[in-house]
This record gives C-alpha cells, structure tokens and sequence, in this order.
C-alpha cells in the first residue's frame, strides 16, 4: 500500500466520502410499494391517474406531498397498459407544468401588432363575449367557428361543443383530431356500423402474425411495443413502410412499399387471397355484406399490377399472404401512415376487409385495429359534439337530437340539425370570409397544419382570434388578440378514453400558475359571461358532466351507464366502453364483435371499397422526390409545445431539422452529410440538414413533423370522406447550398 | 373596454356585473376551486402500507441473487436486438435519481450502416462501465473515485470533486459529466444503493423490452483488447464491463452518426490562455538563461526584464487555470493523485516552477553570488520544461487521436520555442542587436508549425468513410473555420512584419501576433477534438 493511499485513509479529512453535495443524491426508501427514490422527493400519498401525451393511455403513479402536490412520478406497476413502463414523455410528464412560458394570465392586444397586456379575468370573458357577438350580429351566427383538440378532458371536449353549438349558436367547429384519426372513424362508421376500435391491447399479445402498417410504433408508442414484446407466441412481425423505421428494424419482415400505394397493396393481397380460398367463408356469409362486388373489384389487382405499383415483388407479395393465411389469428394495426393520406379512407378499409374477409375479427389476438395518436382523441370522438352529435349520436337525426335534448333538458331547436364544417372547411371559410371569428382550444394549427404558409396569412384576416392554451407563445398564440391561461393535464380532473376504449380518470395533482384556469372553467365562465348559464346548471363540476354524459350513452354501441363515478374508474384501472347498467366486474382486457354482430342495423359488416385515385401531388421533372413526413422520436410530442420544456426530453432527439436522404440521390445530386439543403415543395421552401441514411429508398426523403419548419411544405390535399389532410406525401426537389 | 362597445351588448354587461357582485364572484370562486389540490381526498390510497417494491416482480430475474465474489464484478448487460431506442432509461434514470433537468448519465448513441434491405440503424444505450481500469480513476487529481473492491461499482466522491472536469478527458466513453451549478462532474453508480436491497437500478427497471440487465462477471472475463461492439467501443483504454448481447448482425460498415454531429467541444478557454501563457513563459526563461550563459549577450541590460517578463507571464497562466476549476476552494488536494495523475504532477511542477523562477528573476536585482543565479536558472528552465512536459501527457494519454503524445508535444514545445525566440527578437531590438539570423529562425519555426496544424486537414481528402481524424478535419473545415482562417491571419501578419522588425514595437507587434496565433491554435486544439465515444 502505498505513502499516499495509508495517509489518506488515515486523514479522513483528505477524502470527503459524504457531505452536502454527496447527499443531494441519497436514495431513501419510498414506500407505497415504490422502492428507493429520490430522498429529497419521499411522498406522503401516492394516486395514479393517466399520462397526457399520447392514446397509449398509461398509468402513471404520482408521488404527492403533504399538500398533494405533485413531487414526482413513476409508472404504475399494475395498470392494466402499461405494467411498469412508460416512455421519456411520460417519466418528463410533470416538467413542462412549471415551465417559464405558462400562460397565467389572460392576455389581450388592443390591436393586432400591439404587444399583449395582462387583463383580468373579467375583462377577458367580456372582450370575448364583445367580440364574438359582435362578430355574429354583423356576419350571423356561423361566422364564428371554434377549432378543438384531442389533449383536454371528455368532460370538457362536451362542455366545449355544448357551449358552442347549443348555447353561442355556433355551428362550425372541429378538432385536431381530424389531423390524427378522422380517417379511422370514417372507415368504421361505414364498415362496423359505429366508430368502433375492436381491440384491447392483450391482442398484441394474443396475435401470431401481427401486421403494422404506416407506424412506427417503437418510437410513437413504445408501451405497444412493449406489449409485443411480452407476446409469448413468437409472432411473426410485418411491417409495411416505405422508411425502413425503428419499428421496422425490429420486426421479423419488412415491406417498403412505395409511398401512398397501399390502397393498391391491399386490394392486390385480397385478390391472392380470394384467388387461393384462403378466406373464411363461413364468417363472411354470415356476417359481412358485399363480398361478389369486393371480390370482382380486387379481380383487376393482379399480382403483377399490384408489385409494379407498389415495388413489392411478386413472390413477396405471395409470401404475405399466405402469411395471412396461415397465421391462426392475424392482427392488422395501422396509424398515420395510412390515415394521413388523400385516399385514407379506403385505405383503411382496405385492411378492415382484409381482416373480415380471413374471419380474423372478434377473436382475440385479430382484428383491424386503428392505433389513436391523442391522450383523449377516442374521447373526442365520442363526445365533442363536433363530427357527432354528443355520445356518438347524429346531428342529422331527429330522434338523436330529441333524446339529447331530452337528457340535457334543453330546447331541442338548440341543436344543429345540420352537420359541421370540418377542419379544412373551416380555413377555407376564413379564406372566403364566412368565418370572421375563430376560438382555438388547446391546438397549435400554425405550426401544424398543411401548408403552413396560407395558415398564418389566414389568422391574421380574422376579425377577432381567441387562443386557449396553456402557453402563452406557441406559434398560434402569437396571433391571437386574446390568449385565455388554461390549467394543463395534472392540473384538473376528468376523463381520457385510450386507443382501446378504456375510459380513465386524471386528477389534479399540481397548482396552475397564476390565473390560469381548466378549460372546464373556463367554459363554465364563458357560459355564464355570454348569458347561456341556464342550458348548463347541472354542469358545474367535471365528475356531474361525466355522469350526464355517461347516460347520453345510454343504448349506444359505447354505453357506459354501468360506469358510477371516478372512483369506480380510479379503482378499476379504467373501464373499456362498452359497460352498459348491470354489467358486472369484468375482463379488463376486452375486444369487440365476438358473435360476429356489428352495428349496422343488418348487424352485418360492409366491405367498402372504390378505384385508386392519382396522387393529387404528383412527382414530376421539378420535384423529383416524394417527402415522407413522421414521428421523429419518442421525446417529442406533435408540435413539441411541451416537449420542448423540458431539458431532459431535449437531450434525446437531434437538435436540427435533419432531412432523410438516401446516398445514391445525395451522391447524384452532390449532396454532403450534414450539410444544409433547400428543399422546395409546390407550396413552399426551406432549409434543412442532411442525414444520409439508406433506411429511406431512393427517390423520396423523410422530415419529422415536429419541427415548425415541416408543414411549409405539406400539400394541401384531402381524403375525400374523412376530410383528413394528406401529410405523409408531396413532390419536393432538393438542391445543395 | 370601450363605452360603446358596452352599450352595445347590454346582454352581456349584465351577465359579467351579475358575475362581479356580491361577496365572491364564479371568477374568485373558480380560482379558488383550480388551487385546491384533492387527488388525495378524492380516491383511496394503494398501497399506502407496502414497504417492498411491487416493480420488483418486472425487474427480479434482470439482476443477480447474490452480490459478487471474489475475482468478481456487477456489470450491466445490454440486449442490443431488445433496444428500439425508445429511450426511456436516460429519462428514468434522471427522474429516479433526482438529477438536475438538463443532467443525463446514460446516453444513446446512433449507429447506422448497410445498405437496401440490409440496412440497419441500432440505438446503443450506454452509462458508466465500471471499467477494471478506471482512467477516470487513475486521471484524477484529487482520487475523487474510488472502484469498490467487492462490488466492482466505480464510484465519483461528489465532495472530493474540485470540478478540474479531467475525467471527461481521461474517459474512452464520455461517461463523467459536468454538473455547472454543482461545479463539479457527477455519473452513474450503477445504483449501488438499489442493488444493496436487491432493487434494480433505475435503467433496469424502466426498460419496456428489457434489454437492460445487471450480471456478475469474472473481471478475468472483463476484455482488455476488441470492442464491446465490433468496430465500436473499442475495450483496450480502460477495460469497460459492459456486454452487448446481439443475434441480428450489425453491417459491416455501421458507424457512428456522431460523425455527422459537427459540434465543437468545449473551447475550455481557461485553459487555452493557461497552456499558452505558462508555455510563453518557459520559452522566455529558457532564451533568457541561454542568453545569460552566453559570453556575447549576459551583459545585455534588457535581461532581467526578459526573466521578469517570463514571470509575469507565467503567473497570469497559472492563475488562470484556477477560473477553469468548479470547486477552486478544494484544490489543495491536488497533490493527492501525485502517484498516477499527470495533471496533479502538472499542477505539482508548475507549483514548483513558480517559486524557483520567481527567486531566479529576484536574484538579478539583488546582488547574490553568481554561482546561485546560475543553479536557480538552470532549475527553472529544467523544472519549466518538465512542467511542459506534464503538460503534455495530460492530454496524451487520453484516448484521443488528435491528441497524441508527438502531436501535443510537438505543439507544446513548439509554442515554448517559437514564443521563446520571439521574446528574445524583442529583446534585442531593444538593445539594438542584429536580428536577421533569430528573424529567420522563427519564420522557418513558425512556417513549420502552422503546416504541422494545417496538416491535420489532409483526412478532409481521404475516401476513408470516417475517422476521430477525419471528424476533426471536418470540425476545422466547417464549423471551426473562422478560428482556422483566424490562426492563419495572425501567421501571415507575423510573417509580413518579420522583415520590418527593427524597432522594438515591432518587434512586440511580431510577438503579440505570434502570441494570438498560438491562441487559437490551442483553442482549435481543444475544439476540433474529436470525441466520438463509440471510436474504435
């Protein structure tokens, strides 16, 4: 032992082993079953409640103070989704809470390039109540249209479609779930008969043969994954993208299908599938409609048509289906890839009547299963009074309108009998000056939406713009004349319903900054301010709405009279819709049409199907390549308004916009790596950073949408039933700067 | 509000007055509600009497039963073909730990490779390796690391830290990181804690694919030579624990994205302004006492200002290189690593250079005997030089090509000499000598120089896909390009005045350009590093 080593064990004060920087780290035991954390964070209560990112829809349990405020969190061991996990999201989900740039204050501009001023609460309901009803007195009541989002509660996606369409008189209002999943809504409305997912997430791990279609679902839901993973029959993996993603590196089989040729793929397989009688045609006879004309319209998809349009080979082709058929229960599973497209909706039934036709539905481990992207966009679907009348009713229906109004106990003249305008519909209005007034709730749509440019020209016409967010600088909120502080996820109670129905609570577990307040609230004060508080006197706490919106449900495919309060919902791990009156305690896990009835009157399913349609962007000599737009990685959340505040989620994705680009068409074009590039589309043009990379093929290159930049680019066209825009394909050439 | 606009709407005014009056308004009463947290009140309690971990039941069969033997080690076990780069053991172990927000102890790096269907990108997670051979260890100034004879866990001693942040150089793999509101660098304890209890460390537990394991491992097992990863990682530096398991086969050319990632390292300019200064200096002292032992200049007048020159110099870099530490006031204990650490020995000769050439240029304006003056130059420049010579090896022997021992030495020493010759044309301007044969000297020495640094641009025409050389040549030509231009400049000015150097402010000129020159060659020296962790 040397001089120096005996001196220093001899002198401790040579060596400080612990002192105060030492125990800023010290791990305690936590309790409430939590092993060692933190010791700075031991809690003195725990309670879980669900993450606000993605639809996944995991359990996370809060570490509470004395105070119940929130000090921490974990993933809940023993949720019925996520058993132990979560992604970086939702371990960094209390972080953008107490971020600088919160919104705490309402805040107006006298004028439009005046700096914003701090109001109070009072003076911000009455300029909001002003404006817009000035606004209808001039231009009628529709010219004031309200745009939604699929991040805020059911509670208060009802509250906010019933505000505005029964009690402002507005008629337009859509969400921006339209940007994520109103294709999958359309495809089953026409096909099941409801908007219906059929699965539960036990089917991930129930499957054989699993099929991904157009996502990525390591990096865009990890905890599915997951579920994949813990798949003890060693399933066979399909995924079919043009990129080869993280998800497809680790699936056992990977088609790179060119870009928006799927529609084409999917009526190919059937062909195959229907040439080879490999088909269930038992379950088709008996439970689905239109087989002869599916049958003779795929007739004209030939293999060899079907390999040349979608760059598959034909003896894959083959390889797949027979997969397909061989596999004893097959699950079908897609998400943006095919839902963000100009012919989605087909797309999707594509894969739906790929499933009923192989008879792999209501079996568990099967089913066409459409992977929601927003924490509440299934609640938005069923209750934001916007695409459907409230509970998954119609609006054109005259006797859902009677029930509704009977049930809410409001005049049945209250309700629109006419559909609303969808999203694009909406901008479109501004543009030709019909709507004059626009309310923008929890969404960011000048940073999101297609063809960003005509966007932002189109903000700044409106007469009046009402931006309520939880921030006060997203890219839309800079041109609001009037930005309401709302309280965030965590921050409020109410309910999410997840990507396989579950319905779950969220609490309040940490004080809003200042002023700010719940949407919730904020409804509940805009009601009163514009003299409509009598249509809403039992809506006066989030857990009443649910009640009453439980029994809107009320013999609908999605009753959940059976469901009695929060604490039921906390207890249970949350329920899956259905859960009608006197449904007992029950399978946590459960898929739909298990008798094979679906919910068309016939209890029959459709099989849905029209001609492939050009692309509406067509590649030409001037823009050669096809732009893939995606995910980017599971630290970014959409428009990373909250990602992006916090430092740790920060560090895990690439601090540029990188642009995807193989190394043939770099080394044609003398494209270097990491080098800046223009890229221009038909709609406009920016400068990005190469990656060179040979997971893109040639002749198309992929940007992840979470950067501002990206939507400058996207074209502006639209599935033609569900009105979703097209982002995951347009022309664009590169060029070396 | 406008007047008008009020009237206008009467409807509302009465609403929102009916709002504001009486006691509370819906506003104050609503603001109130939003405050009130009620999680607690509202829902029973789980699990309020468990004591035991329930994640335990995910992460039991991911750790070992027992701690490890004799001739054993812990060491974490990464299942490449289970990674899909979700990413949620850097967040988890941030969160588990309570480290600060923008602090990460494990990191993801990105390798990408192959081509058509054969390409394949793969997210290698990686923290602390609990090297058999710690570098960070062995580096260490003050032995603010200690390697746990039992468990294997190579620990960081928070409070023995003095923030030198010489373990971020030392370390193959990037692992030590630099905590600025602490001061001081912290890592991963492969969560020595948790392990004692039989929990999992937080990495472990939170993995969705479990692809992260804690085993016990022989450290005879432990490999001293190849990669972790074929073609990355290289094991030879600091003999690293960690396995990566893989069945899918990595392509052949798979590298490191991080090649593309050109950003500059950290300019460190403390020590940019201490290498140089302290390098001027010794140079100084040593053409000062050549000159003072030759027959034809030790009556020079102007010598002695040369020796106090070198001081001044020399103690502005030292000083400087105290505002690079986080924790100066802990520096004391520098002498601690004495036995294996070239920056103790640095700071240990320089400690010692100081006094000596302090007394040496005080002997010249008091009268000491000769012999004396004599012995204390010799000694300065003898321990000046070893003082550089410490320098160099501080960063030699980091695992740092750009770095290696003959470039850094023959930059270091390059400094020395070409300051040391340029100190001394001052000096003879100013007694009026003839210059021309030193002005020739140092444009030949200094050509010579500038080429060798330049030199490290030639990668730039190699076809070689990457390289840490290559990484650095890319560093310099693109983002580094100004400071490149920059030290360029000042060598060409030096070059163009060398021939107008007759009077002394010349003379200074020449040397201030030269000076500025070395400048930002140490600070491409420390930015155009390249640190590609995953290196070979």
């Amino acid at each position: 032992m040397s001089l120096l080593s005996t001196i220093s064990k001899k002198l401790p004060l040579l060596r400080d082993h612990y002192g105060p920087i030492t125990e800023e780290l010290i791990r305690s035991p936590g309790g409430f079953g939590l092993g060692q954390i933190p010791g700075h964070r031991l809690p003195d209560a725990t309670t879980t409640m669900t993450c606000g990112f993605c639809a996944t829809g995991c359990g996370l349990n809060v570490h509470l103070d004395k105070n119940a405020h929130a000090i921490g969190l974990t993933p809940a061991t023993q949720y019925p989704v996520n058993s132990g996990m979560a992604c970086p999201k939702g371990w960094e989900a209390l972080t953008p809470l107490s971020a600088s740039n919160r919104a705490s204050q309402p805040l107006w501009k006298p004028t439009r390039n005046a700096e914003a001023q701090s109001v109070e609460w009072n003076t911000a309901l009455q300029t909001f109540c002003d404006r817009f009803k000035d606004i209808q007195q001039k231009h009628g009541p529709e010219s004031i249209a309200f745009l939604g989002t699929g991040q805020i509660c059911s509670e208060e996606l009802a509250f906010l479609g019933a505000l505005t369409k029964f009690g402002m008189g507005i008629r337009h209002g859509d969400g921006n779930t339209r940007q994520c999943m109103a294709t999958a809504v359309t495809a089953y409305k026409e096909s099941f008969g409801f908007d219906a997912p059929p699965y539960s997430y036990q089917d991930f791990e129930e499957s054989d043969v699993i099929i991904l279609i157009g996502s990525n679902l390591c990096i865009a839901h990890p905890i599915l994954w997951q579920r994949i993973v813990r798949n003890p029959h060693s399933p066979e993996i399909v995924v079919i993208d043009p990129r080869k993603t993280e998800t497809a590196d680790a699936a056992t089989q990977h088609f790179a299908i060119d870009p928006k040729s799927d529609l084409v793929l999917y009526y190919g397989l059937a062909n195959i599938l229907i040439q080879n009688q490999w088909i269930d045609s038992d379950f088709i006879r008996n439970h689905c409609n239109d087989f002869k004309g599916f049958a003779q319209h795929v007739e004209s998809f030939t293999p060899e048509i079907t390999s040349q349009r979608s760059g598959i080979a034909v003896e894959r082709l083959h390889q797949l289906a027979q997969l397909i058929h061989e596999g004893k229960r097959v699950s079908f599973w897609w998400t943006m890839g095919v839902n963000q497209g100009y012919e989605s909706t087909r797309t999707a039934q594509a894969i739906i009547n790929l499933a009923l036709i192989t008879g792999n539905i209501g079996r568990p481990g099967t089913g066409a299963n459409s992977i929601t992207g927003q924490c509440n966009a299934m609640g938005s679907r069923l209750f934001s009074n916007t695409t459907n009348l409230l509970g998954g009713h119609d609006f054109t229906n005259p006797e859902h309108r009677d029930k509704i109004a009977e049930q809410l106990d409001i005049p049945v003249e209250r309700i629109p009998s006419q559909n609303s305008w969808s999203y694009d519909q909406i901008i479109q209005g501004i543009e030709s000056g019909k709507i004059r007034g626009l309310w923008i709730i929890g969404t960011n749509p000048a940073h999101s939406w297609i063809k960003q440019k005509r966007l932002k020209r189109l903000l700044g016409k409106l007469d009046f713009l009402v931006v309520q967010d939880m921030y006060h600088d997203t890219e839309t909120a800079r041109y609001a004349d009037l930005i309401l502080p709302a309280a965030a996820w965590g921050e409020k109670d109410g309910t999410f319903i997840n990507s396989e129905r579950r319905i779950s609570v969220i609490k309040k577990i940490s004080q809003a900054p200042g002023q700010a307040l719940a949407d919730f609230h904020i409804f509940r004060l805009i009601a009163e301010a514009w003299g409509c508080a009598d249509l809403f006197t039992d809506w006066n706490s989030p857990e009443n709405v649910f009640k009453i919106l439980t029994r809107l449900t009320k013999d609908q495919p999605c009753d959940i009279t059976g469901i009695k309060d929060y604490r039921m919902l906390d207890e249970t791990g949350g329920i899956q819709w259905p859960f009608p009156k006197g449904s007992g305690p029950t399978n946590n896990q459960r898929h739909l049409f298990k008798d094979g009835s679906f919910y068309h009157t016939d209890k029959r399913a459709r099989l849905i199907f029209s001609d492939p349609q050009a692309d509406p962007d067509p590649s030409d000599e001037k823009f050669p390549f096809r732009l893939i737009t995606g995910r980017g990685s599971s630290a970014q959340w959409h428009t990373q308004t909250r990602t992006r505040n916090s430092p740790a989620l920060q560090k895990l994705h690439p601090s540029e916009l990188l642009l995807e680009l193989h190394p043939d068409d770099a080394a044609q074009f003398g494209i270097h790596a990491n080098s800046p590039v223009r890229i221009t589309s038909r709609q406009g043009s920016i400068t990005v950073i190469t990656f060179i990379t040979t997971n893109i093929q040639p002749g198309q290159v992929f940007l992840p949408m979470h950067d501002e930049r990206t939507n400058q680019l996207t074209h502006p066209s639209f599935d033609p039933h569900s009105r979703q825009p097209n982002y995951k394909s347009c022309a664009v050439r590169i060029e070396a700067i | 509000m406008s007047i008008v606009s009020r009237k206008k709407n009467a409807t509302v005014v009465t609403s929102i007055e009916k709002l504001a009056s009486g006691e509370t308004t819906l506003i104050d009463q609503l603001l109130a509600e939003q405050q009130s947290l009620t999680a607690v009140a509202s829902f029973s309690q789980q699990h309020s009497s468990v004591e035991k971990p329930i994640q335990a039941r995910y992460y039991r069969d991911l750790i070992p039963l027992n701690d490890p033997g004799k001739g054993e080690q812990y060491s974490f076990e990464v299942d490449l073909d289970a990674c899909t780069g979700c990413k949620s053991c850097v967040t988890a172990c941030n969160s588990l730990n309570g480290l600060d927000p923008d602090e990460a102890w494990r990191d993801t790096h990105l390798l990408i490779g192959g081509s058509g269907g054969n390409s394949r990108r793969q997210v290698v997670t990686s923290a602390c390796h609990h090297c058999e051979d710690p570098t960070c260890a062995s580096g260490c100034p003050v032995l603010a690391y200690e390697k746990n004879p039992v468990t294997g866990i190579v620990r960081h001693l928070d409070d023995q830290c003095i923030g030198c942040q010489y373990c971020i150089l030392t370390c193959a793999y990037d692992v030590p990181k630099f905590n600025a509101r602490l001061g001081i660098v912290r890592k991963c304890d492969l969560c020595q804690s948790r392990l004692a209890e039989g929990e999992a460390p937080a990495c472990v537990q939170a993995c969705p694919n479990e692809a992260i394991k804690i085993r016990i491992i022989k450290t005879e097992n432990i490999p001293s030579t190849g990669h972790m990863i074929p073609g990355v990682f290289g094991s030879s530096h600091s003999h690293p624990s960690t396995v990566y398991l893989r069945e899918k086969n990595l392509p052949a050319d798979a590298a490191p994205d991080q090649l593309y990632e050109l950003t500059p390292q950290h300019a460190h300019s403390p020590l940019v302004w201490m290498l140089c200064l302290t390098q001027t200096a010794v140079g100084l002292f040593l053409f000062q006492f050549l000159l003072f032992q030759s027959s034809a200049f030790s009556s020079l007048n102007s010598l002695p200002w040369m020796a106090l020159a070198g001081l001044i110099t020399g103690l502005t870099g030292i000083v400087s290189s105290v505002a690079h530490l986080g924790q100066p006031s802990k520096a004391w204990r520098c002498f601690l690593g004495l036995r294996h650490s070239w920056l103790s020995r640095e700071i240990i000769a320089f400690g010692l250079w100081m006094p000596l050439a302090f007394l040496y240029t005080a002997s010249f304006w008091f009268k000491i005997p000769t012999a004396a003056t004599i012995i204390l130059g010799a000694t300065t420049v003898l321990i000046g030089l070893f003082s550089v010579f410490c320098s160099v090896m501080v960063y030699a022997i980091t695992p740092r090509p750009f770095w290696s021992f003959p470039r850094t030495a023959l930059r270091f020493f390059g400094t020395t000499f070409v300051l040391g010759v340029a100190g001394t044309l001052v000096l003879f301007c100013l007694s009026g000598n003839s210059i021309t044969g030193l002005a020739i000297t140092l444009a030949i020495t200094l050509t010579a120089k500038v080429a060798f640094d330049v030199s490290a641009l030639l990668p730039l025409t190699s076809n070689a896909d990457w390289s840490p050389a290559k990484h650095t040549a890319m560093l310099q030509w693109r983002p580094l390009r100004p400071l490149l231009i920059a030290r360029l400049f000042f060598y060409l000015i030096s070059l163009l005045l060398l021939p107008l150097a007759a009077t002394p402010i010349t003379a200074l000129l020449i040397f201030t350009t030269i000076f500025t020159g070395e400048l930002c060659a140490r600070s491409l020296f420390f930015r155009a590093v390249s640190t590609i962790t995953t290196q070979p």
